[in-house]
């Protein structure tokens, strides 16, 4: 998903900055207030910006013949919402970018909206959703997390379509160029990440319980229902 | 079933590494170098519209030189990512054995 220093044209690469950029100082402002209140989340905290780095490193093989990294946004999505998320997303964006080429300083900013504003906003607000209608935990963690990887993706062509629209049918044929390269090399990627992560869940519900509830991802009653189905 | 979740992974991934083993005749009997990434590839669709890079990161940091040395700084990323996921968990394994058995 990342977009390669020098692809974007003046002035996208300056849009996307300014909108990603009121969104990451919201989330360094959350963060603070987070972890003032509660530095037992700490810990969770390393975990979720640790799958961050660990995920984005690895680059898979996918059916389209070419390879493509997972997002691994989704455990900091959904536990601490998209605009922390967005603060640790920015950290590894800019460590790729400085240290291993891969993105750059201009396009950051577009960079840090696909992978980490836009993919974790969407996953976020799926969970909580389906979390009301009281959809089954684990098959909700999945679909927050697909989403969290497959959004990324649409969102890096749909960047790319705007900057660079097709001379014969324009802004649509080129998006659909795009999500040609991106999104289907993707589709299998995000599943393997959304089990990946729906095994992850289940360890924290194992071990610490507690920081799902004190985060409210999940209720009471509900954990004691997701405690009850993981011992069966 | 315990682990249930657990299974349902396994076998995805090795569905998945099937796929790729199955892709990956396909790929080479075409002859062509295939598994370029998917990033590389947005940015030589755009080359081949006759799009020129207006800036490069070695302008003001640093490519990595070779494939070794930026396969080490994604393993170091890797690493650092790892290390902390596998503390954070034993710690709290060791506090929830200790919290059940005191001894």
């Amino acid at each position: 998903m990342h977009i390669m220093e020098g692809f974007l044209p003046s002035p996208w690469w300056q849009i996307w900055w300014i909108l990603a950029l009121p969104c990451i100082i919201y989330g360094f402002y959350k963060l603070r207030s987070i972890l003032k209140e509660n530095r037992e989340l700490l810990p969770l905290l390393g975990v979720a910006g640790g799958f961050i780095f660990v995920l984005s490193a690895l680059k898979l093989p996918s059916v389209t013949g070419s390879c493509s990294h997972p997002t691994g946004t989704a455990l900091s999505a959904i536990t601490f919402g998209p605009w922390i998320t967005a603060v640790l997303g920015f950290i590894v964006l800019l460590f790729q970018a400085l240290f291993i080429a891969h993105g750059g300083i201009t396009t950051l900013g577009a960079n840090a909206m696909s992978m980490a504003i836009v993919g974790p906003v969407v996953g976020y607000y799926v969970y909580k959703g389906l979390d009301k209608i009281n959809f089954n935990f684990f098959a909700n963690v999945f679909i927050a997390a697909f989403l969290c990887d497959i959004v990324t993706y649409c969102v890096t062509s749909l960047e790319l379509a705007l900057a660079f629209p097709a001379t014969a049918g324009g802004f649509v044929a080129s998006f659909g160029a795009f999500l040609g390269v991106f999104a289907l090399t993707q589709l299998p990627l995000a599943i393997i990440e959304g089990l990946v992560f729906v095994v992850i869940f289940k360890y924290i519900i194992m071990l610490k319980p507690e920081l799902l509830i004190k985060l409210k991802v999940l209720s009471e009653e509900k954990m004691k229902k997701v405690q009850g189905e993981i011992e069966e | 079933m315990k682990y249930k979740l657990e299974i349902i992974t396994v076998i995805a991934i090795i569905i998945f590494i099937g796929i790729f083993l199955y892709t990956d005749t396909l790929v080479q009997a075409t002859g062509e170098e295939g598994w370029g990434g998917s990033d590389g590839l947005g940015s030589e669709m755009l080359e081949a519209q006759g799009y020129e890079q207006w800036i490069d990161n070695s302008d003001y940091t640093f490519t990595p030189p070779s494939g070794e040395i930026e396969s080490c700084l994604f393993a170091l990323q890797a690493v650092f990512g790892g290390l902390l996921i596998g503390w954070v968990f034993g710690s709290w394994y060791t506090e929830r054995r200790l919290k059940k058995n005191p001894n």
